[in-house]
């Protein structure tokens, strides 16, 4: 990857792409905004994608902004770079170009925005219809399945006990965060981004809260950044272990599922006691936290984190040798290298297919830019090498967590954020990837536009490509090795 | 091959006490605010504006809480004016409908064995996993006769998280018509009681009380194990520790 400067990538822009247009940036804070020629649109995204090493991180449509309504591809560079808008003027008439074949995980955006904002975009050529093998027929799971599950509908081609493929129909959850926030003030907001998905609460309320800081200029206090880190970090432990419980579950290993659930419960109410609440709601506040945390009330928690983690690492060793739980991973719902940088796959799940891809390493924010760690990777792409990735992460995360402890600065743990005209990005590495929350504010500290784009979002697209000539009985293993949210798809 | 079973057997009983006796390890409840008396008029004023589901009301000193509506953002406990806040867990009662026709109640004769399904109507995964963790050693819903079951075929109660998004509506509908009578509705947190912060909106209706004839409810965002155990207690009239509202 070449990492350089804003500057010397505008130099590089314009040298193939003539003269840009300048762009009026005071609103949109902190970030480098481009204006290529709509023409230019899908080959700048080729470039940026495959010899600058960007990648796309959401699409926005700023129609809210009387100066510049336009489309924004926001996209994530090297740590260096940091991040890149495309920006493409809306107006009415014209059509967008899909940038859909140079870059697939542009796909989801685009389509949404056809859908809720009437943007057009020129369609591209229809895929290939898929091949019926004889006797195939579609069998519809869901949405009210087995158990207790998240609400989805999954459609498996089948002729019998194989599967040819398996495709998702959601959107049966979807609850219009993004619309209900508009209008409402920035820390009412808040609680509908926490919301979004109650296990990665306080990461997407994180990414919120930085979107809302970023647009006035306002950076937290050193205590409140390095306390949002141990808390973030508490999430993702509890996050992965709950995770490991469901496949433990799937797989039908009662005692190791049982563990799992001890584990889980016991760092759910770690976080009650620390936090009051045990998904860390009402934690996070624009512009620090609402409320601080007593240094020995921290110290206590990682010890006690520590007592959880021993027994993951035994049972994580008790897995290891266990041939029907990992018989029914290994080479079971495979993702390639390929397809999780093409579709731009996020967290843990694109870890697990040779992608180092970790805003916390990549761009990295608030407390995370003095802190160093290792970025779990696995390259065999499985539900046995996610499984592997998620106890890693476990592992760093709590080494993170003991870091932060010993030298948790002092002072206070919130500022006062103004209310700002501008629109920011807010992005947090949640648990399950990462998190980009764009909100644009209005003078008097609403919220006038919100997009998030979540890591379920993406990773959605890893299911169809995991969920492909299985058989039938692997299709809950499958499923719960890839650790996606629906609720997030169904913001 | 490992040893699953001395593994299992080492761990011990791990079951929480409730409800032979109340549970007393921490961070099992996130707690509700319960109603205060504050110094003055003004205070009491102010934090009841402070709350975004409007689940404050203030009267004089006095700071009345309608539980049903609180979402957990701790507002009232950690703004510059606090109540008092309530850490148990004991927080499920009948609706006025169930209280007024004891027909429609399930009755003791469910006491010993009651299953339960689970349809996730739009929640955020919170309410889920709480009840995910019901089955799971610490809280072992099964032994107290409780079953979680794959099909509204056999299930006696219905629980109910989430606003009831439109998109779930139908499927909760058909999964209720499904059930065989007499059956039981309980609706799990605010967003299911109200709708809680989502609805009514665009995209959901106010949660299962607009949709369903609700029988229990629990509140919390999201109520803990515990408070969904005593909700199942409520429904199989086993408690007389009902929650007053």
């Amino acid at each position: 990857m070449i990492s350089e400067s804003g500057a010397g990538l505008r130099a590089a822009l314009c040298e193939r792409w003539g003269t840009l247009a300048s762009v009026d940036t005071s609103r949109m804070a902190g970030m480098m905004v481009i204006e290529p020629p709509r023409e230019a649109l899908t080959d700048v995204a080729r470039w940026l994608l495959q010899e600058r090493g960007f990648e796309l991180g959401m699409l926005v449509a700023e129609r809210e902004d009387t100066v510049h309504p336009a489309l924004c591809y926001i996209f994530a560079g090297t740590e260096s770079s940091g991040f890149l808008i495309l920006l493409s003027r809306l107006d009415r008439e014209s059509r967008f170009p899909s940038i859909c074949r140079v870059v697939p995980a542009a796909e989801v955006y685009e389509r949404e925005m056809e859908r809720r904002l009437g943007i057009a975009f020129e369609t591209s050529a229809p895929g290939e219809p898929s091949a019926h093998e004889n006797g195939a027929f579609r069998m519809p799971i869901g949405p009210v399945y087995s158990g207790v599950a998240e609400s989805g509908l999954y459609e498996l081609e089948t002729c019998g006990e194989n599967v040819l493929r398996a495709e998702h129909r959601l959107a049966y959850k979807y609850r219009a965060i993004e619309e209900l926030a508009c209008g409402r003030s920035v820390d009412d907001a808040l609680l509908l981004a926490e919301r979004c998905n109650g296990r990665s609460a306080f990461a997407h309320g994180w990414a919120f809260a930085r979107a809302v800081e970023a647009a006035a200029g306002v950076d937290v206090p050193e205590r409140a950044q390095a306390l949002r880190a141990f808390i973030a970090e508490l999430e993702r432990y509890r996050s992965h272990v709950a995770t490991i419980r469901e496949i433990c579950e799937s797989t039908g290993l009662a005692v190791a599922a049982s563990q799992a659930s001890i584990l889980e419960e016991e760092s759910l109410r770690l976080c009650g006691e620390l936090t009051g609440h045990r998904y860390l709601f009402g934690v996070v506040a624009i512009g620090g936290l609402t409320r601080d945390f007593r240094d020995t009330a921290c110290e206590k928690s990682v010890d006690r984190l520590y007592g959880i983690h021993t027994r993951l690492r035994s049972l994580g060793a008790a897995l290891r040798f266990e041939g029907t739980f990992f018989d029914r991973l290994e080479n079971v719902g495979m993702i390639s290298a390929q397809g999780a940088k093409a579709f731009g796959l996020v967290g843990p799940l694109a870890r697990a297919s040779g992608a180092h891809t970790d805003l916390r390493a990549c761009q990295p924010y608030e407390y995370y830019q003095r802190l160093t760690f290792s970025v779990a990777a696995d390259s065999a792409g499985d539900g046995a090498a996610r499984v592997r990735v998620l106890f890693r992460e476990c592992a760093e995360s709590l080494r993170l967590l003991r870091r932060i402890v010993t030298r948790l600065p002092r002072g206070p743990v919130s500022t006062n954020v103004p209310a700002s005209g501008a629109a920011a990005l807010g992005w947090v590495e949640a648990p399950r990837g990462a998190a980009l929350h764009w909100v644009r504010c209005d003078g008097d500290g609403r919220v006038a536009h919100y997009q998030l784009a979540t890591p379920s979002l993406r990773n959605w697209y890893g299911f169809p490509l995991a969920m492909e000539r299985f058989s039938f009985q692997d299709f809950p293993i499958t499923l719960a090795t890839l650790g996606l949210s629906v609720a997030e798809y169904d913001r | 091959m490992s040893d699953w079973v001395v593994r299992g057997v080492r761990t011990g009983v791990k079951s929480t006490p409730y409800p032979k006796r109340p549970e007393t390890a921490e961070g099992v409840s996130p707690g509700l605010p319960v109603e205060s008396t504050l110094e003055d008029a003004a205070a009491a004023s102010a934090v009841a504006d402070i709350c975004p589901t409007g689940a404050l009301r203030a009267q004089e000193r006095i700071v009345a809480v309608d539980r049903n509506s609180c979402i957990n953002c701790y507002r009232c406990a950690r703004g510059p004016v606090t109540l008092q806040w309530d850490a148990g867990y004991e927080w499920a009662h009948l609706t006025d409908d169930a209280i007024a026709d004891a027909k429609r109640r399930l009755g003791r004769a469910f006491g010993h064995s009651l299953h339960v399904r689970v349809v996730d109507a739009g929640d955020c995964s919170a309410c889920l996993s709480e009840i995910a963790q019901l089955t799971g050693p610490y809280y072992s819903l099964h032994r107290l006769g409780f079953f979680i079951t794959p099909t509204p075929r056999e299930a006696d109660a219905l629980l109910v998280v989430g606003p009831v998004t439109h998109g779930m509506q139908a499927a909760l509908l058909a999964t209720y018509e499904a059930m065989p009578s007499p059956k039981c509705v309980i609706a799990v947190g605010a967003c299911a009681i109200s709708g809680g912060i989502f609805g009514p909106s665009v995209a959901s209706e106010a949660g299962a009380c607009a949709t369903l004839p609700v029988d229990v409810i629990v509140p919390g965002c999201p109520p803990p194990p515990l408070a969904v155990i005593h909700a199942l207690l409520v429904a199989a009239e086993r408690t007389s520790r009902e929650c007053r509202r």
